[in-house]
């Protein structure tokens, strides 16, 4: 019966909000606790963690702070506080900068919760991450997946997240590029590589599109790649592709870039200029006549201007030429 | 019908009238009556409390309603409430409108009393919320309009439109801030604009300018939709779009306009991700279509939703983990836990069901964001971009090699169908080998039939691409078997078109006649562009490149079966005329007509001739005309000159002279790649230019621009390895005759110069240059010429063999070359050994030695692969000759058969010189003693008798009569004689009339015998004829011996054969000493002469000649003395 369910979900939902606002007057974090399958579930504000699994809350009856493990409650659940919560409502609408800020703020406000899981400190952590990546601000991130908090007290998933992002930062500020493939590796061949999620992995593809790339001259990037550069050109286009659709339309900005870089590398490739420098109206016959990585460098171009939003002076130009193959199939 | 459950506007308002404080049957207790029922499912009991208070408070006669009058719109409002939670909407509406139709309720006094009890219903009083009523009015249409689907009520779309007028009605109160504190309090406006934004879209005639115009207003506002109605708006939003593909992008434009409402916390995301991947699906099939029809920004707009939609999917692995921390953590908590993130609330039992829901789908290898990758690639491969699509399955074989797709049969793995699709990426991507590796590693039972036809299909195109075409001939037959069911489909045509094109590939010209007529025939082009499926321009392509392999086979095989050449032309007709505005292979048919004609000429009849040469003409006037500046334009103009300078019409031959220069001119403007044109021209304007004048020119003029002809050859057209150079070194040295010595000397120093280079181009590139036995043959009778004019002497024997073994340039290994310059002075000392045999025949004898021991020589020198087809030729000759002389029948035998291995070398390699090796091979079969080689001998001798050319033909009769007077077979010999006769051959027709006499004088055919020598014996100058002639009828008189019969006195008397015999000897004795021939004779002719001479001395001898001699001569005395007297 929908009526009974719609009116007894409101009341609970007020009810919630109404026992919540009391301890949220206290300096702390909300949590559900229920101590063990005798006692009611009941809220009451968590001052702090003291190490792993350890918290501390103030105790009304008592008058005293006191200690608990969380793993020894039946049940204990942090709820996300406001400030978190205003901070991941700014990454999700890619408003990067101020995430970037907020989420330093909870990382520093929360510290003292490290340890317990779900706690708002870590995962402003972990999502600093995901920011410096988006913002490609690789030197952040360098300084961040290295000063990462208490990595050991992590989920293996979000070990690898800190691990991957270390290999990203790495590569792209210099890093050697015999140990950025060496880690890639690594973790790749490791049995919990499934662990690593869409954008960790498009993370490492960069990594490694990034030093496999910087093996070229930037002259050559910039005009013709020569023919001994051929295959690695080649390597890095298809590793930068890989960055780009191993998200699946998650969080772009870095798979974007990628795209980018691939675009770059193939509109440099032997013969694609110099076909575009023709001229002329394209139609089937000069389109079908061009050389593969002149088609496929002006669709990457045309898909990253009209669809990921992305644009240079370079693509705009590329995406110009696009011919549309599928009219006119059936 | 689609679900709205806008649960957090409900909650609002409802959780507002819910908690009452009230005495039984006064306005308090009622309330709480009405909820107690509400939570016992009795919602009629509920309704009917209502309906009991409202009457007792609207009775315009009771004390009580007087004094209580101000409860009464609490219960309408209750009421609207109870209907609306039970989904009876039209009921809820009319309560809700009730507080808006009555008067009374919006007197400000009744409100302000219902107001006044504060202690009354969670301090908010006896409030009507009649601004909130208005909203349920718009709420209560708006679920009519929509329906339910699990409630299973059908939606009204009518209802939408007065839906949109509560709602705005309402929305402006809002914005007025015209309502109560607890609607403000509920930040209600961007959830308001998001309602009619659907509202809008979702009538029946969508209105998507006042959508956009609420869209951007739900933007604006800062607080998040409510969990439900953000998801069920981007339903209705999916539902729109996918209904009116044109308006695709509403869907990204509604998640990036509400980034807060869409950012899926792990709870949100594993509750609601997987409902995007379908839609996701669907937005991708909308981008295919719309590539298709050619809407580029609507395929934009519906790959932007395709991906926004992908990025919402979970990632299962990743939730699942997720969910399993919560899980574990709240298990067993049926409290809402608060996802203030999210906007969303959820209990342990919720994260349990959705962690098992992961869980499975990890366990069965259905993870979603495998489907999102390869959905993503789908929509890069439309858009045409490879490489992204090549990632997205690269990522799928590396991440997710196991992954399954859901079937009716259950769980089907992908794995294959991944590595197919990877390996035709990497094929488009140029990773050709990759891809064949990998198509290797696709298990074809496991590929659908379309896919293993695919797979046929590459690798015919691969191996068609990398030429090996014996394999693509194979796989094309098993195309065409697998396609054949449908004739439409472009592969079923490739299939046979590669067939056709393999053939021609491994020149099997008689399978590309056959498979190419059979689609012809077939009509195989026309019936799959009638299907519609083979595009025209595929088509074209393949028809005219079929018939072209058609035309070329029959060009091939025309060289040894000229009935392929009509064929050829009827090929180049219909080609023309089926295509008669084709561009790419018709200027090469229209040559390849024009080169066909030339090469027919109406098959040597004059007017058939006429005919060819006249199409010729035309079909040259229209390529001229159709592509003036086409790479074979200056073939083309060559041809139509060359066509004019060999025409039967004198008047036409100076514009052929004229024509070829302006081939000169166009091939010259082509650069490097027309040099070869422009030299063939210039040689054949140096070759026919000394013959024809042109108009107001006189002789001079025309050598000396002739002359001019070599001169721009040498300057402008000559280039290694250039055909025409070696013919144009006689043009020059012949010239240069007419100059002086240094002229002459230059133009040797030139000779030597491109005979080298040419010797050499051909070594390096091991090519055989056929024109350099005749142009070395040519420089060795000109430089003597030359020699002698301008140095007052012949050159010596000596000079000349000094000259061909030193000369300058030729490589040591350059055995070809050098086998040519043997046979030069060979047959320099030939010459002189002819020479000399007509003065001193020891001397000539001695000379045929050393060119005996010359050719032996070349024997051990030279392998036969050394030598060109005409050395061997010749060598094989020498041989025969020399094996003719040779008395010894097993010495013949070996010398025959060496012969022999120089003829097969000829023949094998094919070429020029080919009958004549046949014919050298025939003869010496036939000096062998092996019965079975004489009768190859014979059967050989008889096909090359079937030749055309009487030069073949003539040799060959000669030698099937040889062969035949050699076994005795006289009457054969005769008969090969006859047919030689009866074919007018005049190639060695006296050496044959000796044989044809031979041949039927020992067939018993005395009288015609004697017919053929004695025709010989009359031809008495040529000694070398005549003189056997004559000795062959002294003896066939002498043998038949015929006596005399008659008297002389009647004038019957017929001599005796004996004294014919003689006396046919002494008149051809008389006769030629008489002339003073026997002084001019050479050896030969004189040992044949001797001959007579001694034959007639022996006859002579006879005493019955003696004596019927003497009679003659008695009685032509008395003749005479009867007459003086």
């Amino acid at each position: 019966m929908k009526l009974r369910n719609i009116f007894a979900v409101g009341l609970a939902a007020l009810a919630g909000l109404s026992q919540a606002q009391e301890p949220a007057k206290q300096q702390g974090l909300v949590a559900i606790v229920q101590v063990n399958e005798k006692s009611k579930p009941g809220k009451l504000v968590v001052k702090s963690a003291s190490g792993k699994d350890t918290f501390v809350y103030y105790d009304r009856g008592t008058e005293q702070d006191v200690q608990r493990n969380a793993s020894k409650m039946k049940l204990f659940f942090l709820q996300t506080p406001e400030d978190m919560v205003e901070a991941e409502h700014a990454l999700a609408a890619g408003d990067l900068d101020q995430a970037a800020t907020k989420l330093a703020a909870v990382k520093d406000k929360y510290k003292g919760y490290l340890g317990l899981d779900r706690n708002p400190a870590e995962r402003a952590a972990l999502l600093e991450l995901d920011c410096a990546a988006r913002r490609k601000d690789f030197e952040s991130l360098k300084r961040l997946a290295g000063t990462f908090p208490h990595t050991d007290w992590l989920s293996d998933q979000d070990k690898r997240k800190v691990m991957s992002a270390r290999v990203l930062a790495k590569a792209c500020t210099g890093g050697a590029a015999a140990e950025v493939e060496t880690e890639v590796k690594t973790l790749l061949e490791d049995k919990g590589a499934a662990m690593i999620n869409g954008n960790c992995y498009g993370w490492l593809q960069y990594a490694l599109a990034h030093v496999t790339a910087a093996a070229i001259p930037a002259e050559e990037i910039a005009g013709t790649i020569s023919e001994g550069n051929l295959a690695t050109a080649n390597k890095a286009i298809d590793l930068y592709c890989q960055a780009g659709a191993s998200s699946h339309g998650r969080e772009m900005e870095l798979p974007v870039d990628a795209m980018t870089r691939a675009q770059a590398l193939l509109w440099a490739m032997p013969g694609v200029k110099e076909y575009a420098a023709k001229g002329g109206a394209m139609d089937a016959g000069k389109w079908g006549a061009a050389p593969a990585n002149f088609r496929d460098a002006v669709a990457l171009a045309y898909m990253l201007k009209n669809i990921f939003g992305a644009g240079n002076e370079a693509i705009d130009a590329a995406a110009k030429l696009y011919f549309n193959t599928q009219a006119g199939k059936e | 019908m689609i679900k709205y459950s806008t649960a957090a506007a409900v909650l609002t308002m409802a959780a507002l009238s819910a908690p009452m404080v009230c005495q039984a049957q006064d306005p308090a207790t009622a309330a709480k009556q009405v909820q107690a029922l509400v939570s016992q499912k009795k919602v009629a009991d509920a309704i009917a409390l209502c309906d009991k208070m409202i009457k007792t408070y609207s009775s315009s006669k009771s004390r009580l309603a007087a004094q209580f009058a101000h409860y009464e719109p609490y219960f309408h409002w209750q009421k609207g409430n109870i209907y609306f939670a039970a989904k009876q909407y039209e009921e809820a509406y009319n309560a809700f409108n009730t507080l808006h139709t009555e008067p009374r309720f919006q007197d400000q006094k009744l409100r302000n009393r219902a107001l006044a009890e504060k202690n009354m219903n969670n301090g908010n009083g006896f409030e009507p919320f009649l601004t909130a009523s208005k909203f349920y009015m718009a709420y209560s249409r708006f679920q009519q309009a929509t329906g339910d689907t699990k409630a299973k009520i059908a939606g009204d779309p009518s209802k939408f439109a007065p839906a949109i007028k509560d709602m705005e009605e309402y929305l402006a109160l809002y914005q007025s801030g015209k309502v109560s504190k607890m609607e403000k309090s509920q930040k209600m406006d961007g959830k308001l604009c998001f309602m009619l934004l659907q509202a809008y879209l979702l009538k029946p005639e969508p209105d998507f300018k006042k959508a956009a115009e609420y869209l951007e207003k739900s933007r604006t506002a800062k607080a998040a939709l409510p969990d439900d109605m953000a998801m069920g708006g981007l339903a209705t939003i999916l539902k729109v779009a996918i209904e009116n593909p044109e308006h695709v992008g509403w869907v990204y434009k509604v998640v990036r306009s509400n980034p807060q409402s869409f950012a899926l916390g792990p709870v949100r995301l594993a509750r609601y991700g997987t409902q995007f991947f379908n839609p996701a699906l669907q937005s991708s099939k909308v981008v295919s279509a719309s590539l298709k029809a050619g809407k580029l920004e609507q395929a934009n707009e519906a790959a932007k939703t395709t991906y926004e939609l992908l990025g919402l999917t979970p990632e299962v692995e990743e939730t699942r983990r997720e969910l399993y921390g919560m899980y574990t953590q709240l298990k067993g908590y049926k409290g809402a836990v608060p996802d203030p993130a999210a906007g969303a609330s959820y209990n342990g039992n919720d994260c349990a069901a959705l962690f098992k829901n992961y869980d499975k789908l990890g366990k069965s290898k259905t993870q979603l964001e495998a489907y999102c990758i390869l959905t993503g690639a789908g929509v890069a491969q439309q858009y045409g971009s490879m490489r992204m699509a090549k990632a997205g399955y690269q990522i799928l074989l590396d991440r997710y090699p196991g992954l399954n797709q859901n079937t009716k049969e259950g769980p089907q793995s992908m794995k294959d169908k991944n590595i197919f699709q990877l390996a035709q990426l990497c094929r488009a991507t140029g990773e050709e080998e990759r891809a064949v590796a990998l198509e290797g590693k696709v298990d074809m039972g496991k590929m659908g039939e379309g896919g293993k036809n695919t797979l046929i299909i590459n690798k015919m195109a691969r191996l068609t691409k990398e030429g090996n075409w014996a394999e693509a001939a194979n796989v094309a037959v098993e195309v065409v078997k697998a396609t054949q069911e449908d004739k439409t489909s472009p592969n079923y045509v490739a299939g046979r078109f590669v067939q056709v094109a393999a053939a021609y590939k491994l020149q099997k010209w008689e399978d590309v006649i056959r498979l190419g007529e059979g689609i012809l025939a077939d009509d195989v082009f026309g019936v799959a562009l009638n299907g519609g499926k083979l595009k025209e321009a595929a088509a074209t392509t393949q028809e005219t490149q079929c018939r072209y392999f058609i035309i070329d086979a029959h060009q091939r095989l025309s060289r040894n079966d000229e009935t392929h050449l009509d064929k050829l032309l009827e090929g180049v007709t219909a080609f023309i005329a089926k295509f008669p505005n084709e561009s790419t292979l018709q200027p090469t048919v229209y040559y390849q007509g024009i080169n066909t004609l030339l090469q027919r000429q109406g098959g040597g009849k004059p007017e058939a001739m006429a005919k060819d040469m006249e199409q010729a003409l035309a079909y040259c006037a229209a390529f001229v005309e159709k592509w003036p500046k086409h790479d074979l334009a200056p073939q083309v103009i060559m041809l139509n000159g060359n066509i004019l300078i060999n025409s039967e019409d004198e008047a036409r031959k100076p514009e052929g002279i004229l024509t070829l220069q302006n081939a000169v001119e166009a091939a010259l403007e082509q650069g490097e790649k027309g040099k070869n044109v422009a030299a063939n021209a210039l040689y054949m304007l140096s070759s026919y230019g000394r013959e024809i004048l042109l108009e107001g020119e006189n002789d001079a003029a025309m050598d000396a621009r002739a002359k001019a002809y070599v001169d721009r050859y040498w300057a402008e057209a000559d280039f290694e390895g250039c055909v025409y150079s070696l013919k144009m070194v006689s043009h020059l040295l012949n010239d240069s005759l007419e100059k002086d010595k240094a002229a002459f000397d230059s133009a040797v120093a030139k000779a030597q110069e491109v005979i080298a280079r040419e010797a050499n181009y051909g070594l390096a590139n091991n090519s055989v240059n056929e024109d350099m036995e005749a142009t070395i043959n040519g420089y060795a009778t000109t430089y003597a010429d030359g020699y002698k004019q301008f140095n007052g002497e012949e050159l010596t024997l000596e000079q000349k063999t000094e000259h061909f073994k030193n000369f300058p340039g030729i490589a040591a290994e350059d055995k070809y070359t050098r086998s040519i310059l043997r046979m030069a002075m060979l047959t320099a000392m030939s010459q002189a050994q002819v020479k000399l045999a007509k003065t001193d025949k020891d001397a000539a004898a001695r000379m045929q030695d050393d060119i005996g021991k010359a050719f032996r020589e070349m024997t051990r020198e030279f392998q036969p692969n050394d030598l060109s087809n005409f050395i061997c030729v010749q060598v094989g000759n020498y041989e025969v000759e020399y094996a003719r002389r040779l008395n010894n029948q097993a010495m013949r035998d070996e010398e025959a058969n060496a012969a022999i291995t120089y003829f097969d070398q000829a023949i094998s390699r094919g070429g020029e010189y080919i009958a004549e090796a046949k014919l050298g091979k025939a003869g010496a079969l036939g000096l062998t003693s092996d019965k079975a080689k004489q009768a190859e001998s014979a059967q050989m001798f008889e096909e090359l008798a079937a030749n055309r050319d009487p030069n073949i033909a003539g040799p060959a009769l000669m030698g099937i009569t040889k062969l035949h007077l050699a076994t005795g077979n006289y009457a054969e010999a005769a008969k090969a004689a006859k047919r030689y006769e009866d074919a007018g051959i005049r190639v060695g027709r006296k050496d044959m009339q000796l044989l044809y006499g031979e041949a039927l004088a020992r067939s018993g055919d005395l009288e015609n015998a004697l017919a053929v020598y004695t025709n010989l014996y009359q031809d008495m100058g040529n000694v070398a004829y005549s003189a056997p002639a004559c000795k062959a009828l002294m003896d066939l008189y002498w043998q038949r011996n015929n006596p005399a019969t008659g008297d002389r006195l009647q004038g019957n008397f017929k001599s005796s054969d004996r004294w014919r015999a003689w006396n046919t000897g002494q008149v051809y004795v008389s006769k030629i000493r008489q002339s003073k021939l026997e002084t001019k004779m050479t050896p030969d002719d004189r040992d044949k002469w001797n001959e007579v001479v001694t034959t007639l001395g022996q006859y002579a001898a006879d005493a019955a000649v003696q004596r019927e001699d003497k009679e003659g001569q008695d009685f032509r005395k008395q003749v005479g003395s009867r007459k003086k007297k």
